[in-house]
């Protein structure tokens, strides 16, 4: 008889969150207003990207239309959400599917 | 980069404008103060004010009630802030000049930043307005350099801020 118990257990790394819930996600879309180098700015300030990070996020939102910037617990997506929309980016949070 | 903006090791700005610049972001200001007053009731600040929720009307309302306060109130200091250092500027030899905080910085970009919002929202500004030739005799003729002007000065402002 054979088993299939295994005789090492992969234990997850401490590091590592195995959210139980989907994630929100707070997204950026495009505008005709704002300036492309006010967004990639605010992009470094709010979540404290690099430059080269912040610069493509902003890309994305141009030429795709939306990007998403951040994720996480509802409360925080949506206190994000908000800094966002103080520095006038059109910003929006749903659930991930 | 040369501009009216030159940035300090504090962080703070420098700023060297024309006395009619000067006078133009006076105005910019005193006329966002007055949309403060009662945003609600004024055409074209709905970009001041996104909606967070975009299929979800009861999390939207309750977003609204929740962070629509703090967000004018954070927008009328923004502006007050920006009309104090307008007053202590000082001219000379016909160049006006005022020394900005590193927090008086960011005042005058999110103060230029709403005003390019709801003129752009008036204008109905879309990625084709950057390119239109402005024919003076048309309608709205001051309006789009009054916008072109804000962009003009807000690309410094973010250059020179950004280092």
């Amino acid at each position: 008889m054979s088993t299939t118990a295994p005789t090492t257990v992969e234990r997850p790394e401490v590091e590592e969150v195995v959210r139980l819930d989907k994630p929100w996600l707070v997204v950026v879309w495009n505008d005709p207003i704002n300036l492309m180098s006010y967004v990639t700015y605010i992009f470094q300030r709010l979540f404290g990207f690099p430059r080269s990070k912040a610069h493509t996020l902003m890309l994305q939102v141009h030429y795709e239309g939306k990007a998403i910037v951040a994720s996480g617990p509802r409360e925080r997506c949506e206190a994000d959400v908000a800094r966002l929309h103080a520095a006038g980016l059109w910003a929006t949070l749903y659930k991930e599917d | 980069m040369a501009g009216p903006f030159a940035r300090r090791r504090d962080a703070g700005l420098d700023v060297t404008l024309s006395e009619p610049e000067a006078e133009l972001i006076r105005s910019v200001a005193g006329q966002m103060e007055q949309v403060l007053e009662s945003p609600g009731e004024v055409p074209h600040t709905e970009r001041l004010f996104p909606p967070a929720y975009k299929d979800d009307p009861d999390a939207q309302a309750e977003y609204a009630r929740l962070m629509t306060g703090d967000l004018i109130d954070g927008k009328r200091n923004a502006v007050r802030s920006v009309l104090a250092t307008l007053d202590r500027g000082t001219i000379k030899r016909g160049a006006w000049r005022v020394r900005l905080s590193a927090d008086e910085a960011q005042d005058w970009l999110a103060v230029l930043n709403d005003a390019r919002l709801t003129l752009g929202t008036r204008l109905d500004v879309t990625e084709q307005t950057y390119d239109r030739v402005i024919d003076p005799e048309a309608p709205d003729a001051l309006a789009l350099e009054m916008f072109r002007y804000l962009g003009y000065l807000e690309e410094f402002l973010v250059a020179s801020l950004m280092g």
